[in-house]
This record gives structure tokens, sequence and C-alpha cells, in this order.
């Protein structure tokens, strides 16, 4: 009898390693995050009725270690015709949230650095975004303006 | 100088022996070169030779003093010994490798910031026109100058001379010369030079260009037999001197400014030379060894917008060690077959840095009103700002190169010709190792509550090799009282580095790393108006010289007159550029092509105690290809030769009864030089000049009082133009000048 309960315990032990073997199995991975650097066109509502469209614009985004947040650095963005130079501006602490499918960004009232410092008057607000088969596009409020932006794959 | 004046006047009071000079002196003028034949007019070049007695009767202190008195010769003067270039035939050089060669006692001369040095018991000089480099390789594209200084073995005793002059400018020189015995001389000398300078800097209220030199030779010549020679010359000299006497042009008024600028300018000097020339003289062949070392101390500290602004200063410390080593194999003249045949070898190590310090106006004007123009169309309120008053930056550099060569030459002759026809194989290599950089600390105001530190780097190294072969040819037809020639041959001057064009490639760097690092893109901020990667070097330049002349002799040998007419083509013409707008550095370029028409004559007359010299060189030189990427100068005139150079000189002796004088000799010159062109658009240009001087000299026994004038019109005229940040500048020559000179020779 005592052998029996045994070999039902091992049974039973044993089914229950399969039976998680089989769940993990069946979970799919999530897209990781990874620095990676998108070139795409960047739109400008110029509050006016009219858009500003800027092409070739690098956005590089990089995944803080530990953390559900990334950096964002675009590179050479300008928001209208009317401005003679174009900035690097780092948008700090987007989080991002990861699905199988997907990467969904998200942040608000963050002060972007560009020229050596934080810049109020660039202040994001509204950001919303998708990583998703390795396109990158957004949309926010930077200052004054709504922009957007969508990556070429 | 009390010292100097009790000690010359224990020598008047000696009782001397006159001395038979012209005798003496036409010994003295014969010097065997180790390259060409005795007299240079029985050769297919056109040349000007000067002996100690020329050099001395008419004044002649430096190199700089034989412009015009050669045909199509000229070096003015720049304000600087360093940075006086030489121009010959229309050809010229501003800055780094010269167009004429310069040996002195055989001894190849390696750094051009040593071609500008104070004469003294000079034997000869003998300047051959036209591309030697056949025989005396790199940078004789325009010909090269062989001067000989005075041997103990041809002339023997003191030497004394004292001058004062204008500008309260002295000179004074003491020498001897002892021949031991048949076998062995030496010799020893020395010299000093002050003016107080006749340019006055307006801002700093004091004379720019006063100078002190120094000097001293000592020389051992010893013959152990009558086949073997070996002379030792060594000398030192020091020069310390202001200079720089610009003024600014305004070129909308046409008003030349008075000299006005704030940084104090200088220039010193260390240079020591030792040669060591040794000769065997076998009954079919001549072997001449020249073994030379040669070192370089000099500093150059200007203002360099030479402005009353505080814009920036550079300070150039170089020191050069040099070794050279010639052998030659020639057959004895006077045989149908002359050959001559030698190997060439020299290597030269160059020690520099040339930091350029930004200052006050410079760091507001230069660097941060270009970035913050941009800056301002977004942000008028905000600026970028260098925590500096001024900063430098450091420029390293370090250029060794050596070459060797492999020469000769074969000369036949038939009949009344003579066949010529020479070749070099000359191999050059060089590299530069450079390390520049420059910190600052800078802030945006709108972003940056602290200054951040900015380092930019801008090192490496380049590297050249050339190989070159540079033939020539000549046909000669002796005449009974002269000859007649054609010749060509090609020319040759060495590429090199642009160390000038550093501090402007830094400073452009350093705007991109500041605007890199701010993250902030403008347009035209940082960036050059030249190729970065190619102006740090040049290519050498090419040329061939075509020329017909003639030596004769005529009226009974009274008369000595030479002639030529010569066509250049020129490749790779190397010109001095300045970088468009307000840039810093200047640059060497390869200019395309270039043409030169000239010709020469030259007339000497002597009958009895009167001697007539006439010179005459035009130069009709042009761009053939020019293109600077904004505009094409082909037709147009290079710059800076001059187009014409005139010199007429008259000298005449009366003999005295020998009470009170022995001999008074009266001697006038007169010079005219000109239209120089300024710049490559031919805008701006100097007309013909003339320069009128004249001396008396009261002769009696060992002693030689003169009286002497340069300038006496008080000529106003312009020896140099350059630019710096876009501002036009000009040197003046110097006024009027009046002096006396004794001279007693023991």
């Amino acid at each position: 009898m005592k052998k029996m309960k045994i070999v039902l315990l091992a049974a039973l032990v044993v089914a229950a390693f399969v039976s998680c073997e089989k769940d993990e199995d069946q979970k799919e991975a999530v897209v990781e995050v990874v620095s990676e650097t998108y070139v795409g066109s960047l739109s400008v509502n110029q509050n006016d009725g009219t858009f500003f469209t800027l092409d070739s614009v690098s956005v590089e985004v990089n995944p803080i270690d530990g953390d559900s947040t990334l950096n964002m650095i675009m590179r050479g963005v300008k928001f209208s015709s009317r401005m003679p130079v174009s900035l690097d501006m780092t948008v700090n602490g987007i989080a991002y949230t990861s699905t199988t499918t997907n990467v969904s960004l998200s942040g608000n009232n963050i002060v972007p650095i560009a020229m050596g410092g934080e810049f109020p008057d660039y202040t994001i607000t509204n950001y919303v975004g998708t990583i998703t088969d390795g396109v990158l596009s957004f949309s926010m409020v930077c200052g004054k303006y709504p922009l957007t932006f969508t990556s070429t794959k | 100088m009390n010292l100097l004046f009790a000690v010359l006047s224990v020598l008047f009071l000696a009782k001397s022996e006159p001395a038979d000079t012209s005798k003496l002196l036409k010994v003295i003028d014969v010097v065997a070169p180790i390259k060409q034949n005795a007299d240079a007019r029985v050769q297919p070049v056109s040349s000007t030779t000067l002996g100690l007695f020329n050099l001395e009767e008419m004044r002649i202190h430096s190199v700089m003093d034989i412009s015009a008195i050669s045909p199509n010769f000229y070096q003015p003067d720049y304000g600087s010994k360093m940075t006086s270039s030489i121009y010959i035939r229309g050809f010229g050089s501003r800055i780094d490798q010269p167009v004429l060669g310069l040996n002195v006692d055989d001894l190849p001369c390696l750094n051009k910031n040593n071609y500008n040095f104070n004469f003294y018991d000079i034997r000869k000089v003998e300047l051959l026109r036209g591309p030697q480099g056949t025989l005396y390789g790199r940078n004789t594209i325009g010909g090269v100058m062989n001067i000989y200084t005075l041997s103990p073995m041809v002339y023997q005793g003191v030497r004394l001379s004292a001058e004062y002059g204008s500008a309260s400018s002295i000179r004074a020189k003491a020498s001897f010369y002892k021949k031991v015995s048949r076998k062995f001389g030496y010799s020893a000398g020395a010299f000093y030079a002050h003016t107080d300078g006749f340019f006055q800097n307006e801002f700093r209220n004091e004379k720019c260009d006063w100078g002190d030199d120094a000097g001293a030779r000592i020389r051992t010549s010893w013959h152990p037999t009558k086949k073997v020679s070996v002379e030792n010359i060594a000398s030192v000299g020091y020069t310390n001197e202001g200079g720089y006497a610009y003024s600014m042009f305004d070129n909308q008024t046409n008003v030349l400014n008075p000299v006005s600028y704030n940084d104090r300018c200088e220039y010193k000097r260390i240079n020591i030379s030792e040669g060591i020339v040794a000769k065997y003289s076998g009954d079919k062949f001549l072997f001449s060894s020249v073994t030379g070392y040669q070192f370089t101390n000099d500093r150059m500290s200007i203002d360099n917008d030479f402005t009353s602004e505080s814009f920036f200063t550079i300070i150039q410390h170089q020191k050069e060690h040099a070794l050279s080593q010639d052998f030659v194999l020639k057959s004895k003249e006077g045989k149908q077959w002359q050959w001559l045949a030698g190997a060439f070898g020299f290597m030269k190590h160059i020690d520099m840095n040339a930091p350029v310090t930004f200052k006050e106006d410079g760091i507001d004007e230069l660097i941060l009103e270009n970035a913050n123009s941009g800056i301002h169309t977004v942000f008028p309120d905000a600026d970028i700002m260098i925590e500096e008053n001024e900063f430098p930056i450091e420029s390293n550099f370090v250029v060794p190169t050596y070459g060797s060569a492999l020469y000769g030459q074969v000369s036949r002759n038939v009949g009344q010709f003579t066949f010529q026809f020479g070749a070099r194989l000359d191999y050059e290599s060089s590299s530069m190792s450079y390390n520049n950089s420059a910190l600052i600390h800078y802030r945006f105001t709108k972003t940056m509550p602290n200054y951040k530190a900015l380092t930019t780097v801008f090192k490496g190294k380049e590297r050249l090799s050339f190989l070159e072969l540079l033939p020539k040819a000549s046909l000669l037809y002796n005449l009974t009282n002269g000859n007649v020639y054609f010749s060509a041959a090609k020319g040759y001057k060495a590429g090199g580095f642009n160390t000038q064009i550093f501090s402007d490639i830094l400073q452009s760097k350093m705007m991109n790393n500041l605007m890199s690092d701010l993250g902030v893109h403008l347009d035209g901020v940082g960036s050059t108006t030249y190729n970065t990667a190619s102006a740090t070097t040049y290519k050498p330049e090419y040329s061939w010289n075509f020329e017909l002349g003639s030596h004769m002799m005529l009226i009974d040998n009274c008369l000595q007159l030479d002639w030529s007419a010569f066509l250049i083509n020129c490749n790779n013409q190397q010109l001095t550029v300045f970088p468009q707008g307000k840039s810093t550095g200047r640059m060497m370029s390869n200019a395309g092509k270039s043409r030169v028409l000239g010709g020469e004559v030259s007339a000497l007359y002597k009958y009895k105690e009167l001697t007539v010299g006439v010179n005459y060189g035009h130069t009709n030189a042009r761009f053939v290809e020019y293109n600077d990427g904004n505009n094409s100068y082909a037709g147009n005139f290079l710059p800076y030769a001059p187009q014409n150079t005139v010199s007429a000189n008259a000298a005449y002796k009366i003999h005295l009864n020998k009470k009170v004088i022995d001999r008074i000799v009266g001697a006038c010159a007169w010079q005219a030089i000109g239209m120089i062109y300024w710049n490559e658009d031919n805008t701006l240009s100097q007309p013909i000049y003339n320069l009128l001087s004249a001396s008396l000299s009261f002769q009696k026994s060992v002693f030689d009082l003169t009286l002497w004038g340069k300038n006496l019109t008080n000529e106003s005229y312009n020896t140099f133009y350059f630019k710096s940040i876009g501002n036009n500048f000009f040197s003046k020559g110097k006024p009027l000048q009046a002096g006396i000179t004794l001279t007693i020779n023991l």
C-alpha cells in the first residue's frame, strides 16, 4: 500500500511538471525594447491649418536598464520652416509597456533637454506612441506644436 | 661704443703702409666653385657676380641689397628677417619653400628663415638665374646664390669698420686673417648692428622696427699638401628685432592708416652653422666633399590681427637641426670632354610649436559673433558665452625631412660649340606629426547655468615623398669676344605642409564641437572655404625654363654686356592663399599653371677711374590656369613679383696729392622696381618706385671715411601686402637714410 502511495505521489509530481512546461510553451514572448535608431518623417502642426514636414529625421531610442522607461533623442529637428537652426532634442522618461505584438509608449509633462540643458519652452505633453514591426510612430505636443513622427522600415 | 671708438682712435694714430687694394681684391674675387667654372660668364647661364670690392663700395649688407642689382631679382623688406621672401624672374614664395637656393661656402642653407643675414667680409656673391636643380637640387627653381666668405689663405690682415646712421643705426665689424704658413691659416670676425627703427607704432607709442644683430665666424684652412685642402667654417648669428610695421589699408577710402596695433611683435633667432669643405685636386679631376650642420632656433611673436583690438596673437617657436653631405667629382677645366658627378644627401628635423591665442575681441568677433548670429534668430535673448578672456590653440608639429640625390653633367667642346647635358635624380621624403588642441569653457545662457569644459583635439600625421628627374641641356657657341647660348632646364620646388592653416582648422573644429555638444546645427558655422583634409599639404611645383642669352666683352674689353631672353612654363605653382572671410590662417595652394616671358640685360663699363653699371630685368608673368573655386584668374599677372627691375650705378675715383687724402670716390645709384600686383585679381598694385642713393668716400692710407645716403628723395612706396581676418595691410619701405662709415683695413 505504501509502495502504491509513493508511485502515485511520483506520478502526480511528474504530471505537475509536465503541466507547467505545457503552460510556458503556450505563453508567447513580448516585444523586447532595444536601443535603435529610427529614420522617418516629422510633421509639425503650425497651428494655422498648415503642417511643416521634415524628412529623414533620426530618432534614437535607448531603454533604461531596470526601468520601464526609455530616452528618445531626436536629431536635427526643426518645428517650422522659419527656424534657421535645427536642434538635437532629448526626451527622457518615456514609459513603455511591451506586448507580444508591439511596444506602447506614453508620457506627459516631460521637460526635454536641448542646447545643453532643460528646455521648458518645449515641454512635452500627450506623448503617445508605438513600436510595431520595427516601425516607430508617435504623436506629442512639443511646447505649443502638436507633431507626429512615423519611421520607415 | 666708447671702447670701439678708443680702439679706432689708436688705429688712426698707427702708421701703416697703404695696400695695393685693386690687385689684392682681384685675387680675392677669384673663387673656384666646386660645381661651376670659376667664371660664370663662360657658362650657358644668366648670372650676376659681385666681389668683395663691389659689395663694400655698393654698401651691400644682405641678400636683400642685391635686389635689382641682379636683374629680375627682388627680396623686399617684409618687416622681418624671417618673412622676407625672394622673387626671381616673376616667381616667388611668400611662405615655406623658397624659389632660390642659397649656398654659403658651398654649404646649402636648408632653412629659408636664415636667408636674410648680415654680410661681412664676403669674398664673392654669385647669383645664377634660372632653374639650377640639376646641380643644386631642391628649391632652386628660380636660381641659386653662392656666397663665399673671405679666406685667410687669400687675404691677411685686420679689417675694422664702424658706422652710424639714421634711426641711431650702428654697424660695427672687426676681423683678422692670419696665414701662419703655406699650409695653414685662420681667421676670426664678428659684427654687431643695431637700429632704433623708422616706423612708429602709434598705439604702443614706440618704434616697432628696432633691431639688434650680432654674429661671429671662425675659419681655419689647412692645406697639408698642394693637392689637398680642408677648410672649417663655423659661424653663429643672433637676431633680436621688432619689425612688422604693417599699416591697415581702407580700400573704401584708399587711405593707408598709421601703424597701430596693441600687442608687441618681435623675432629672435640664433643660428649656428658648421661646414667642412675638403678638396683633393688630382691630375685629371677634382674631388670635393662638403659636410654641413646647421642649427636654427627662432621665435616669432606677433599681433596677428595688427589692429589696436585684441583679436589674436601667434608665437611660432621652432628648432631645426639639419645635416647635409655633398660629394662632387669634377674633371679639370679646359678639356674637350668635361664631366661632373655628384651625390647629395640631407636630413633635417623641425620641432615647432605655434600657439595661436584668441583674445577678448577675437573670441567675441571671430568665434561668438558667428555662432550667436544664428542662435539669436531663434533665441534673441540667449547667448553662447565663453568663460575665458583669452585662450590658446596649441599647435605642435614635428617635421622630419630627408632627401638624397645623384646627379651628373657632361660637356663636350666641338669646334666653337659646347654641348652640355645634365640630369639629377632627386628623392625627398617628409612627414608631419601634428597635435593641435584647445580647451574652453562655454555655456548657453538659456539652458546652462554653469560653464562646461569643451576640449577640441586635431592630431594626426601626414607623409609626402617625391622622386624627381631634373634634366637640363644647353648649346653654347663661343665667339672671339664672348658667347651665345641656348638652354632648357627643369626646375622643381618641393611640396610641404601648411602649418599656418592649422589654427584656422582647429578654430573651425572647435565651433563644430561646440555646436555638436549643444545639439545645434547652424549652416556655415564651423565650415571652411577650403577642403580641410587636403589643405594640410601642398604639392611640388615644376617649371621648364627655355633661355637664349649671350655674354660679350666689347670696346676693348671695357664693356661687359650680358643679355638673356627666357620663357618659363610653370605647373602646380605654389601660391599663398588667404581663406575667405575672417580667417586666421594662410596656406600654400597649387595654383594651376602660369607662364613667364622675360628678358635681362646687364652692362658694366669700366674706363680708367670710371665704373658704370646698368641692369634691367623685365617679366611678363601671368596665370594660364588658376581658379580658386570662386574666380578664374587666367590671364592675370602673378602677384608680389615686380614686372621691372632697374639698377644703374656709377662710381668715379679722383686721386689727389697724398698729403691729406689719397683718393675721393664718388658713387651714386638709382633703382626702380615695379609694377607689383598684390592680389590675384590684380586690383591692388604698387607702381614703379624709384630709389636714389649716393656716397662719397675719402680714402687715406688704410682709412676710408664714407658719407652715404639712401632713398634720397624719400620715396614713399609699399613693399608688402597681406590680409588678416579680412583686413588689408601694407608695409612701407624705409624712408630717407643717411650715415657715415669708417673703414680700416690693416
